[in-house]
Parts: C-alpha cells; sequence; structure tokens
C-alpha cells in the first residue's frame, strides 16, 4: 500500500482521493519525526510525503521515515509550495513516486553528510539532526581513465577528483555533490544514487502522463527556491550547472511542452558562476533553431544516459539539412585531421572514450571518426603530439546531412613492412617526422628503423 | 541530540559490532536483541547508517548460535591457504614479503598504548583484530561519554578516537566488510558486514565535525 502524508499546514479540505494512495493529512509533519512514524498505516510498503520545502526540518524528517522502517532516498517527496495548482497536486506525486521508485539503492559512500547550518537551542552542545544527499560513485568497471580519460577531474569544479594510474580517485570530504562528474562522463560511469539518468527519467515520463494538460518542465538547483507556476513541474537536480543540451532535449522527447532551468538562489553559483548554464542554454536554443522539436521515437533514457546530447541529436527526424551549426560549451563537435601534419600516431583515438575516433591497421594506419559519437571533450586534442602544427582541431557543434554519413577515414597511411619478417614498421608519415627532426645526423638509424620493425632491428 | 547522546550512541553501535565480529557467544544473540531500542534513545534514527544497524541487530537476534558459529568460523576462521575473509588489519594493510604484518600490529599497539588501552589476558595477536579495534573505540566514546558529564567538554577522546580512526579502522574495514558482502555465506554476517560499513563511512564524515564542535567549545 502506499501511504501519502501531507502536512496539513495550509491545507484545505480533506485528503485529496488519489488512485491507489492512501492520503493522511498530519500536523506539523514539516517539523516533527515522531509524527511520521505514528501516522503511517502499518500496511504501507511505499510512503511518499508532501511537505513545505522552505520550512522543512529536513533531518528530522529524514529520522521519522527511517524509524518507519523507510530509507529516506526510496521515498517521494513532493513540495507543496512548488505545485502550481490544486489540479497539479496528484501529477506532482506521481512524479515523486516514480523517481522514488527507481531509487536502486546507494552504497555506504554514497550517503553524503550534508554541512549542518542548523543549531539547536541549547547551542554547541547540541547539534541538529543531520541531513543526507545522495554522493557519486565512479564505477571502475565503466570508466575509462585507464585509456586516458580525465574529463570529470578536468571539470569537477570542487578538485574532488584526481586520476592516478589509470584511475580516478573520488575524494568525498571535498566533493560539493553538484553532479558535473555525471552528465560529464562519456561513458557514463559515474553512478548517482538520487539523481540518476533513470529515475529523473522516469520522474518526467510521470509528469507528463499524469497531466491532464501540456506541462512544462523547469529544472531546479537543490539549493533553489523557485515559487510555484501553473503549468510547470519542477524537478530537483544537484546542480543546475550539470545540465547538457541533451537532457533538455531529452525531457521535450518524454513530453515536455516547454524547458528551462532554474540555478540556486544564493546571488550566483557557488561552483563558478552561472556562465554554463547559460552556455547550456543558449546552445540548447540553437539546437532547437536547428533541427526543431524531437520526434515521437526519440528514447528519452538515451537522452539522459552518457553523451546524451550527441544521442539526441543522432536520432532526430530528416529536416532540412541546416549546414553546420555552430555551438559553444556543448557535448556534440566534429573532429578533423589535417594529413599533412598528422604522423598517424594514433593518440587520439587511443584516448576517445566513447570510440569516436577508432583507429585499424590493416593496410597501414586508418583512423576513422563517427560524428555521432562524438562528445567534443577534446581530449584527442590534448593528447596528439602535432597538435602545435595543426594535424587535428575539434569543432563544437554539429551538420545534420554529415552525421548522416557516418563513421567515415580522416586518415590513412600506408606502413612499410619489415625487410626481415614483413611486419609493419611504422606509419610512413611518423617515419618522415623523427627524419625531419633528426636531420642529415639521423640519416644512418634512419635507413634501418625505416626498413626493419622493432624486433628485427637488432639482427 | 545531545553531543553527550551522540558519544553514547556511538558507544553503543562499536560495541555492537565488536560483539558481532567477535566468536559468537550468546551476549551477542542477547545485545542484539535489545540493541535497536536501547540506541534509539540516544537518537539512532538520526542517522544514515541507523536501518542497516536494525537489519544487522535482527539478523542475529533471528539466528540461532549454532548457525552463527558455523558461518563465522566458514568465513573467518577456515579455509585452504587463508581465511575467506580475515578480521586482522595487517593482512588488509601488509605486504607479508615486506615484513610489514610485524609493523602494521606494532603500530596499533602503540597507538593503544599511547591512549592508555592494554589487551587483557594471553592474546597480544589480538591487537589488530576488528573486534579489539571496535572495542577501543567503544572505550574512547566511553571516556568521551565521561568527560561531557564531568567537565562540560570532550577532553582529548575525540582527538583519539579520529585518529586511531583515520590510521587504522577507516583504513581497511570498508574492504573487509566488502569481502564479507561477497561471500554471503549467511545473513547475519551479510547484514552485519553492510552495517560495519554503513556505521565506518558516516565516521569518516561525522568525526571531523565533532571534533570540530569540541573545538569550538574551547
Amino acid at each position: 500500500m502506499t501511504t501519502l502524508l501531507i502536512c496539513a499546514d495550509g491545507w484545505d479540505g480533506p485528503p485529496p482521493d488519489l488512485d491507489g494512495v492512501d492520503s493522511v493529512l498530519v500536523d506539523e509533519l514539516c517539523v516533527g519525526s515522531r509524527s511520521v512514524e505514528a501516522a503511517i498505516p502499518e500496511a504501507t510498503d511505499e510512503l511518499a510525503v508532501a511537505v513545505h520545502r522552505r520550512q522543512v526540518n529536513l533531518g528530522a524528517l529524514q529520522a521519522g521515515m527511517r524509524r518507519a522502517g523507510f530509507d529516506p532516498f526510496a521515498v517521494a517527496v513532493v513540495d507543496l509550495d512548488a505545485v502550481g495548482t490544486p489540479s497539479e497536486f496528484p501529477v506532482a506525486v506521481a512524479a515523486g513516486l516514480a523517481r522514488a521508485r527507481a531509487f536502486r539503492g546507494a552504497a555506504p559512500e554514497q550517503i553524503k553528510l550534508l554541512p549542518s547550518d542548523r543549531r539547536t537551542r541549547r547551542g554547541f552542545l547540541s547539534l541538529g539532526a543531520p541531513t543526507y544527499t545522495g554522493a557519486p560513485r565512479i564505477v571502475p568497471e565503466v570508466c575509462a581513465a585507464d585509456r586516458g580519460c580525465d574529463l570529470c577531474v578536468t571539470e569537477c569544479p570542487a578538485g574532488a577528483l584526481s586520476w592516478s594510474d589509470g584511475r580516478v580517485v573520488y575524494d568525498p570530504t571535498s566533493c560539493v555533490v553538484c553532479g558535473i562528474c555525471l552528465t560529464t562522463c562519456p561513458v557514463g560511469a559515474v553512478d548517482h544514487p538520487t539523481a540518476s539518468p533513470a529515475a529523473i527519467s522516469e520522474e518526467i515520463a510521470a509528469a507528463v502522463a499524469a497531466s491532464e494538460t501540456t506541462t512544462a518542465i523547469r529544472f531546479r538547483c537543490r539549493e533553489a527556491v523557485v515559487p510555484a507556476e501553473p503549468g510547470w513541474y519542477q524537478v530537483e537536480v544537484p546542480c543546475t550547472q550539470m545540465l547538457t543540451v541533451g537532457w533538455f532535449l531529452a525531457a521535450r522527447a518524454l513530453g515536455a511542452a516547454d524547458v528551462d532551468a532554474v540555478p540556486c538562489s544564493r546571488g550566483g553559483c557557488t561552483l563558478g558562476g552561472d556562465e554554463r548554464l547559460a552556455g547550456t542554454l543558449a546552445d540548447l536554443a540553437t539546437v532547437v533553431n536547428a533541427v526543431g522539436s524531437p520526434v515521437a521515437d526519440v528514447q528519452a533514457d538515451d537522452g539522459f544516459a552518457a553523451a546524451a546530447t550527441t544521442r539526441l541529436i543522432e536520432r532526430f527526424a530528416d529536416p532540412a539539412a541546416p549546414g553546420w551549426v555552430e555551438l559553444s560549451v556543448s557535448d556534440v563537435g566534429s573532429v578533423t585531421i589535417d594529413p599533412d601534419a598528422c604522423t598517424a600516431c594514433e593518440a587520439c583515438a587511443t584516448v576517445c572514450p566513447p570510440s569516436a575516433l577508432l583507429s585499424t591497421s590493416d593496410d597501414g594506419v586508418r583512423i576513422t571518426f563517427d560524428p555521432r559519437m562524438c562528445v567534443a571533450c577534446g581530449l584527442c586534442v590534448r593528447v596528439c603530439p602535432e597538435v602545435d602544427e595543426g594535424a587535428i582541431a575539434l569543432r563544437r557543434g554539429f551538420d545534420l546531412a554529415d552525421r548522416r554519413r557516418g563513421r567515415r577515414t580522416l586518415r590513412h597511411d600506408p606502413t612499410p613492412r619489415c625487410e626481415l619478417c614483413g611486419a609493419p614498421v611504422a606509419p610512413a608519415s611518423m617515419l618522415a617526422r623523427i627524419s625531419e627532426l633528426l636531420g642529415p645526423e639521423g640519416s644512418a638509424t634512419m635507413a634501418l628503423v625505416g626498413r626493419r620493425c622493432i624486433d628485427c632491428r637488432g639482427r | 541530540m545531545s553531543l553527550e547522546g551522540t558519544a553514547r550512541l556511538r558507544q553503543g553501535v562499536y560495541r555492537l559490532l565488536a560483539l558481532g565480529f567477535s566468536y559468537p557467544s550468546p551476549r551477542l544473540v542477547e545485545t542484539a536483541a535489545g540493541a535497536p531500542a536501547a540506541l534509539d534513545a540516544y537518537g539512532l534514527f538520526d542517522f544514515s547508517f541507523s536501518l542497516d544497524v536494525v537489519e544487522a541487530s535482527a539478523e542475529v537476534a533471528r539466528s540461532s548460535l549454532e548457525e552463527l558459529e558455523v558461518a563465522y568460523i566458514a568465513l573467518f576462521e577456515a579455509g585452504l591457504g587463508g581465511t575467506a575473509c580475515s578480521l586482522f588489519e595487517s593482512d588488509h594493510l601488509a605486504d607479508p614479503r615486506l615484513g610489514q604484518v610485524a609493523e602494521v600490529r606494532s603500530a596499533v599497539r602503540r597507538t593503544l598504548l599511547r591512549f592508555g588501552l592494554t589487551l587483557e589476558g594471553t592474546l597480544p595477536d589480538m591487537v589488530d583484530h576488528l573486534s579489539t579495534e571496535l572495542d577501543a573505540m567503544a572505550l574512547l566514546c566511553s571516556r568521551e561519554v565521561t568527560d561531557w558529564e564531568t567537565s562540560g567538554r570532550p577532553g582529548r577522546s575525540l582527538s583519539h578516537q579520529r585518529e586511531l580512526f583515520e590510521d587504522h579502522l577507516g583504513r581497511w574495514a570498508p574492504s573487509l566488510a566488502r569481502q564479507v558482502r561477497d561471500a554471503a555465506r549467511h545473513p547475519a554476517y551479510t547484514a552485519l558486514a553492510a552495517a560495519l560499513a554503513a556505521f565506518v563511512e558516516h565516521e569518516r564524515q561525522w568525526l571531523p565535525r565533532l571534533v570540530e564542535t569540541a573545538e569550538a567549545l574551547r
């Protein structure tokens, strides 16, 4: 049985009659922990609470949930102050329950104790009940750090991630739980218990499905207090800086009439300003102008998952090709290689986290590129030893006609064969570059290096 | 939630876990049965680890002593080429090829001696056993309680707790908990491992906050 506890403060009339939900009005639900336990019928196996987020003593509320045997992360929390009209209350309950049902548990290290700004009247000799939030965890089996990827490390605004010996090291003490690592990771290696793509996808889908009219989606920073507005359903995210164009597109794909985001209201985001969100919203407008609204068969799960933006754009219908669409911050891009400067060392393809760049060595070194997989991370540019010569370039943006061409060869360099064993020696252009660097003094060395593979040079 | 009450709660959880990872005794089953109610008096449910502690207590309480003994031996005492899960810090942190086992054990012994704690009886090789370290933490929490009662301040016991935790227990208990969970021999030990992991992770975040609060009192 699903039980919904509603804070009676300011509630007019009897508890609402919701399908499959037993609603109970509770006095002072927002302030007292014992009232939660006492109000829950014994047969309850699923719990939701509707509280005033601005007033609620979250620590006490979470304690009450635990006392009643419920993990607070698995309880749907509806903010009464964010519900636009009484008719939208069932929408908020359905969406909250959907998000809570998508919770798949949290490892101990994913439960983050939030800083306490609440002191009780007894002052220093006592503390308010602690509050917790979900924290990210890097899944090593999925992480591409062993291939050199460190995107989450460079993007983390709190310095909570570091790269060491092929793995990402997470410092929970420094983490501010902004979620930027979650949307930055191109391979989906970041697990977030309370803001998982699956949970947010379910929440939005439920809000749209439960609404009798159209519903717009407003992503809201967990710190922000946003007044209710009829027709807009608020989706809480750890920080709006984490949002990508793909997340907005995914919400549209799920049926949201409109999308926007509200950052925290603490006089500007403490994680480096709101420029990132502003850039994302500008890119969103550019993308929507270029490709129109998402079509019905776009799967939102693809949108919220890793590499969200590029996946959704790839699955759009076939609008008139608008040519190149330039973006400023988004995770979609296109790579070009200058064959005159590239030495075919394959570093770019080795490091590329989503394998948009791939290298094969059939009849020489062949580097191919699929723009539908590129997340514009720029790692290929960072690792290229000939970048100063203009060997590789990345442009942020897309060309629909170009994307439809799919994977193409950017570079093909023949490889001389070893005169003794027939194995490949090295790409011809690499040999030429080494020869150029060594100059005339290296001609004798190159005469051998160019003809024999590494195993046969000592013979 | 008073700081003294928090110290009592932490003392109780450390003691429960110390009993849980010692060889099973009737006292363990008895303590587990009454633990949730006893700890609730000190605000157990204010903390994220409470559900794991309740679950572990319930699993232990509903197990027979014989079942627990069989599972304990299978997990922690028997095994060809070593136990399935070792309860000793030195097995987790020391490289025996480099002779670090003795080093780790003496480091634990030195730390405990500095805090005025010595092992009773004739089991000096138990010094880096999980139960010993958990018990030591419980004793330090107990001193903190006394300090709060007598002087209204936590004294040095809080910084001792932090030192023992950060230098020893907190460094290896999570990996042991994962091993026990993966071994999944008996629900009581799986639940005890989950409680250990949840509590230790919470202590990692909570102890610095307590120390900071105590320093503000000075």
